[in-house]
């Protein structure tokens, strides 16, 4: 049986965790840059908790306002020659909706990089790593492409969401075993 | 000794904030709006694992989109426990079918706070591991099992309490009040509050929210589309008002969800928004899971009028002299989801006078007979005078006094009230919902209606 005493300290120790908890997720979206440095050395005290329970989200949810889109297009070829193209995400191919989104999701986290990022050129690697094995190619090029959405206008004036002009292409390189086990081999020395 | 007012206003200021917390935190509540929220984050759950299934080489393998290198990489140190860490590949498939039974023995409410915990460790694993391939609906789901393992979850609609019944002989029901459910239920209300605050702050830095613009570039957007939008493109002052709705309705949620009169309102806006993200951006997992989120607001109550159930009407026979029977009718009565019960107290009768006025005045609508009464010389009457009385509700304190008299009525439903859990503050609280319901108010308008000294003994 609880004491009131037992009762009276249980209700501290968890309004204590409460008060915590709720702080901690809290400041999570409020370190979300732009932010000051005030916060983010308070995020910087809650982060392991935040990592751990998986809570550390900004919540930014189509901000700071809705963007372009980020898509990967690939051509490679097979040992026996064959040429292999496609593009992630691709809404024909994957399905159910949820699966198309986890790809979409993996261009996305490329496409929120800077170009300058070190940590972009790892991603590119890992991915071109991917498509080789998967696809089972010797060699792939990859592009990023990144899809504005049409304005009003354009689309008031018989355009549609597909046009050339939405589209913005950055190649990426060529990509082969041999290319990216050097580039791991760098960054091990 | 007088304080100066200041700080005797300060003192009761404090002791306002600290009775607020309290009630705000550690109410005992009905758990049912929890069970709900199992069933159905659960099963989003399952779902979201299974198509993880499909890939799960890719997504999860060592030599994956998301390789260990990468993300520990990406991590920046942060800790992100996963099981997944200790997986090898060649395990991959077996660890993911165990995780996907033990999400289904979650449904189920089998395994009571087990199940919940290793629920969420599983949500967490997937997450932290496929870390580049989340999203809104991964975020939600790990927050929502968070929350789920503090409260009882699988007390209602789940194997648990079916094997509780069967095992304890306790037909149907055994209805507790939870201060766990109260802190889970509030922690889900705080976070959805703090989800839409940001994302409302977050829109105000950009200017097609202000613009009323920010409707349209999300509409138009090919890898979002699931349905062509762009007939909206002649209508800008509807894409300039859904803009400004959504932006409002975020920054103002964390207020307005409290009011009764606006809860629903915010809500069935909210519930809108997601479908709309559901139909026109594709996004139906995570339109559903935060709609899903929105039971944490519903009371148990509310939820089985929806669901149809506790319909039958009981009456209550109450023995005065006893003041733990009047503490436990009064409780009765403040739980009673349905205000079915109709309550029968007379001070002047005796239990056995009291029984057989009853018999001789059963009101037609009567289904169902509840006695309240700890006397052993009271229940040993009602059964002698009541042997084939419908009785199929009743009132005890404890498994061990429902055990005999759930031999005597096997057909009988019992409210197990965990007297000694509660203390004054919790029996005052229901004292009033009782007052409130009896005068057909609202429980908030009655905050200084004092209880009943003779009927809620400290």
């Amino acid at each position: 049986m609880m004491t009131p005493t037992l009762k009276r300290t249980l209700k501290i120790f968890a309004s204590v965790c409460i008060a915590g908890h709720l702080f901690a997720i809290f400041v999570a979206p409020a370190s979300v840059a732009p932010t000051s440095p005030l916060i983010h050395s308070t995020w910087s005290k809650f982060s392991p908790y935040l990592y751990a329970t998986n809570m550390n989200h900004g919540y930014h949810f189509f901000a700071p306002e809705p963007g372009s889109s980020t898509l990967l297009e690939f051509k490679g070829s097979t040992s026996d020659g064959q040429i292999v193209h496609g593009v992630l995400p691709d809404k024909q191919q994957m399905r159910p909706r949820l699966l198309y989104h986890r790809y979409f999701m993996l261009t996305e986290y490329l496409g929120s990089f800077p170009t300058e990022a070190p940590e972009r050129q790892q991603v590119i690697n890992n991915f071109a790593t991917q498509l080789l094995q998967n696809k089972g190619l010797s060699q792939v090029e990859l592009t990023l492409v990144r899809h504005r959405p049409s304005t009003r206008q354009e689309i008031l004036i018989g355009e549609d969401l597909n046009s050339v002009e939405t589209f913005e292409r950055e190649p990426l390189g060529k990509f082969s075993w041999n290319t990216i086990q050097s580039f791991q081999t760098s960054r091990n020395q | 000794m007088e304080h100066h007012p200041v700080i005797s206003n300060v003192k009761k200021s404090i002791a306002w904030l600290i009775n607020g917390w309290d009630q705000f935190f550690f109410r005992p509540v009905d758990s049912f709006p929890l069970s709900i929220l199992r069933i159905l984050c659960g099963s989003m759950l399952l779902y979201t694992h299974l198509v993880w299934g499909s890939v799960l080489n890719e997504f999860l393998g060592s030599s994956g989109w998301n390789s260990p290198e990468l993300i520990s990489k990406l991590r920046e140190g942060g800790v992100t426990p996963s099981l997944w860490w200790y997986v090898p590949d060649s395990w991959m498939m077996p660890v993911h079918w165990g995780c996907n039974l033990i999400i289904v023995l979650f449904i189920a409410g089998c395994g009571g706070r087990g199940t919940s915990v290793l629920t969420w460790i599983i949500a967490v694993s997937y997450a932290h591991r496929a870390n580049l391939a989340n999203f809104g609906l991964d975020q939600t789901n790990c927050v929502l099992t968070f929350y789920l393992m503090i409260g009882p979850a699988t007390q209602h609609l789940s194997v648990d309490r079916w094997l509780a019944n069967r095992w304890f002989r306790l037909n149907n029901s055994v209805n507790r009040l939870s201060v766990s459910a109260c802190v889970s239920m509030r922690l889900i209300q705080l976070h959805l509050c703090v989800i839409y605050l940001w994302a409302g702050l977050g829109k105000l830095q950009g200017e097609a929210w202000w613009t009323g613009g920010a409707m349209w570039l999300a509409l138009a957007n090919q890898e979002y589309q699931s349905m062509d939008m762009t007939w909206l493109a002649n209508s800008p002052r509807i894409l300039e008002l859904l803009t400004h709705t959504t932006t409002f309705w975020e920054l103002f949620f964390v207020a307005l969800v409290w009011p009764k009169p606006t809860r629903w309102i915010v809500l069935s806006i909210g519930a809108m928004m997601h479908l709309g993200i559901g139909a026109f951006l594709g996004m139906w997992t995570f339109g559903l899971i935060m709609i899903f989120s929105y039971v944490s607001f519903a009371s148990g109550e509310w939820l089985r009028k929806l669901l149809k159930m506790r319909p039958t009407v009981t009456d209550t026979l109450v023995d005065s002299a006893d003041t733990t029977s009047t503490t436990e009718a009064a409780i009765q009565q403040a739980v009673d989801p349905l205000d079915n019960s109709k309550l029968h107290q007379h001070e002047q009768l005796s239990i056995p006078e009291l029984v057989a006025s009853h018999n001789t005045h059963l009101p037609t609508h009567a289904k169902t007979v509840v006695l309240i009464s700890t006397s052993q010389r009271a229940v040993d009457h009602f059964l002698q005078v009541n042997r084939q009385a419908s009785v199929n509700w009743i009132v005890v304190s404890s498994i061990r006094e429902a055990e005999p008299l759930s031999a005597l009525f096997p057909h009988a439903t019992f409210l197990l009230l965990e007297m000694r859990k509660l203390d004054h503050s919790d029996l005052e609280y229901l004292a009033i919902r009782v007052v409130a319901k009896k005068r057909g108010n609202q429980p908030a308008e009655l905050e200084s209606e004092a209880p009943s000294k003779r009927a809620f003994p400290k």
